[in-house]
């Protein structure tokens, strides 16, 4: 509708009714973000809430940052053309597996998705690293950039803020 | 209602991923590849079938160069529509386009205990506990050889996971890991005692067969030996490419779809010409690398999106869509695994596949885990219902009633009810599932299935 009327489109989203960061709200969030981006929303409203957007959770905010990561690179979608063909590459490669050496590959490579908070490497390695939850993992991401200062607020703009609150609060207004 | 009748989405929602100018693209450099390069052929029959044929074969490399006209001519014969049967008929699983299915995943070699979370390696008993969990959910629609009987014989392995799966369940079952003669004819006539009959295990196959192809290009012996018995038998042939972005195909997505369907098309024409109306199944599992580990991503973005390329060639060629779904690399049931097969089934239904494979796996399809399945089993109804959108008439829109009605929400039932999570009660039901016996099997089926397995070993004795 919202590109029936020529205006941008901000939907509703990530009402998870999960009560803490799990398997539910991962899949309705996930399952949510990627229809309603897919549908043309522009910007979706609500990362970081649970329980019927009653509760904010800062590991919910940086999973839903994660899982958007995804969904974006797969609305850009598959470029369908020459160079990402590479039927000269096939031809040349032929029944050998050698594409990493490649200058191609190297070419396109740094393209793909990295994951930044997804489990990537092998069973051994996460079980040595104490068998983290995503959660916890999560909730690392989010401690660490707590104990970050916030980027920096110009002085006189906080000067106003001040100013506009403490002449709302005193009922000047 | 039968069971189909619960994963039917009619004209489901779908992305429009690939135009058709990009999908005739991808056709065009497959039919390219496949009649200049070629396809390394490593089995005899197959190289002699597609020789009498019009293609050029070196003997020397057994390379078959396959002109594209004899490739149009073998894939105009490819059924469009056809059921895969099951031990009991309301399992049947009509393949048309309107419905979607899921299957568990296949050749994983560990099992997790869901309490104490230790992993071990897999036993017959996991796959028999694994039908039990398919067979009791409504979205899960088959049941496979999840992970592997390593307790059994080798030689008789495969048959011990096909007696497992189907004593415990009634639903249809997908068979990977065929390697020698004796074990598909031992299978086949299994298939046939549930049947009822040869021609009747053609119209209703108790089975499909995932026949993995060897990226770049390369067809196995058996595999290939296999696609030929299996294809006469009547039985529906999934050829599964596997092609690593940026290692055994190009990075860039467009060219490694190209790699996998034209290891499809290869197989496929093989069969089509040795026997016209073959069942076959656009299938695969194209997967990426993570570049800094090495380790395989079974779920980054561009693996889905290279998997959602198999929908769009499928639809192209009239033929179904099956690719893998479900795998994912997260190690413990939870978050990452939400998310991950939440996006991975929902890639692969809204661009045209007609089934998934699989569920309850973990680890990149190496951990059984069957609360996982539970939890899959629940996302895979939510993407049902999102496939068959949004219906807009008169009696939805609802107009009067909007005009005749005016206006009209907790976290302490949920502290109060035990505070489980998602994966917990997963949990529970797996062990309520576990604790039930199985639907009963037939005694004189379970008597020559033992028969069976027991030929096949002494054959396997003698070789």
């Amino acid at each position: 509708m919202a590109q029936f009327y020529g205006v941008p489109a901000g939907l509703g989203w990530g009402g998870t009714k999960s009560k803490q960061p799990e398997a539910q709200s991962a899949y309705e969030n996930t399952l949510g973000m990627v229809l309603e981006l897919a549908a043309g929303a522009d910007f979706l409203f609500g990362a970081g809430l649970l329980d019927s957007a009653q509760q904010m959770s800062l590991e919910e905010l940086v999973i839903a940052d994660e899982v958007f990561g995804m969904v974006t690179r797969l609305l850009r979608g598959v470029a369908v053309e020459r160079e990402t063909l590479a039927v000269d590459l096939i031809k040349k490669l032929s029944f050998k597996g050698d594409y990493l050496f490649e200058p191609h590959t190297r070419a396109h490579v740094r393209a793909l998705w990295q994951a930044r908070l997804s489990e990537t490497g092998t069973y051994d390695g996460w079980k040595s690293a104490g068998s983290p939850h995503l959660e916890d993992k999560a909730r690392a991401v989010a401690d660490g950039i707590l104990a970050s200062p916030a980027p920096e607020f110009p002085a006189e703009l906080d000067r106003e803020f001040n100013d506009i609150i403490a002449a709302a609060e005193s009922g000047r207004f | 209602m039968a069971h189909a009748d619960k994963c039917y989405v009619g004209k489901r929602v779908k992305l429009e991923l690939l135009s058709q100018d990009d999908v005739r693209q991808i056709h065009e450099a497959t039919l390219d590849i496949i009649e200049s390069v070629g396809v390394k052929f490593y089995s005899q029959n197959a190289l002699d079938v597609l020789e009498a044929n019009g293609a050029s074969v070196d003997p020397e490399t057994t390379v078959a160069k396959i002109p594209a006209a004899v490739v149009e001519k073998a894939m105009s014969t490819v059924p469009h529509e056809f059921t895969l049967g099951a031990r009991n008929p309301e399992y049947d699983l009509p393949l048309d386009g309107e419905h979607i299915y899921i299957s568990s995943d296949g050749c994983g070699v560990f099992s997790r205990d869901p309490i104490s979370g230790e992993v071990r390696s897999s036993r017959k008993e996991d796959l028999e506990n694994c039908a039990k969990v398919v067979q009791a959910l409504d979205n899960v629609s088959a049941t496979s050889a999840v992970v592997s009987a390593q307790d059994c014989p080798t030689e008789t392995r495969v048959l011990h996971e096909f007696d497992a799966c189907l004593r415990n369940s009634e639903k249809h079952n997908i068979v990977v890991s065929i390697k020698e003669d004796w074990e598909a004819r031992s299978l086949i006539r299994m298939a046939e005692a549930l049947a009822g009959g040869t021609e009747e295990l053609k119209l209703r196959p108790m089975f499909t067969a995932i026949i993995c192809t060897v990226s770049p290009l390369h067809q196995e012996r058996f595999g290939m030996d296999l696609a030929l018995v299996l294809a006469e038998a009547g039985i529906p042939v999934s050829f599964y490419p596997m092609p690593i972005l940026g290692a055994t195909g190009p990075v860039t997505i467009a060219g490694s779809a190209v790699v996998n369907n034209a290891e499809f098309i290869s197989g496929a024409t093989l069969v089509q010409l040795a026997h016209p109306g073959a069942k076959v199944i656009h299938g695969g599992g194209p997967t990426a690398m993570y570049m800094n580990s090495g380790a395989y991503a079974s779920n980054s973005p561009e693996a889905l999106l290279l998997r959602s390329c198999q929908g769009h060639m499928a639809d192209f060629y009239g033929v179904p869509a099956w690719y893998g779904a479900g795998a994912t690399t997260a190690k413990e049931p939870g978050i990452q695994s939400a998310y991950e097969n939440a996006l991975a089934m929902f890639m692969a239904y809204a661009n045209g596949a007609d089934v998934t494979f699989g569920t309850g796996l973990l680890d990149g399809s190496r951990i059984l885990c069957l609360e996982n399945m539970v939890v899959d089993d629940e996302i895979i109804g939510v993407v049902k219902r999102i496939l068959t959108g949004i219906e807009v008439s008169e009696e939805t829109l609802a107009v009067d009633l909007i005009k005749k009605m005016g206006f009209n929400g907790n976290y302490d039932g949920w502290k109060n009810a035990g505070a489980k999570t998602t994966t917990e009660k997963a949990q529970e039901k797996v062990a309520e599932i576990l604790a039930t016996p199985a639907v009963p099997f037939p005694a004189d089926l379970g008597a020559e299935f033992d028969a069976i397995i027991a030929a096949a070993a002494e054959e396997a004795a003698t070789v």
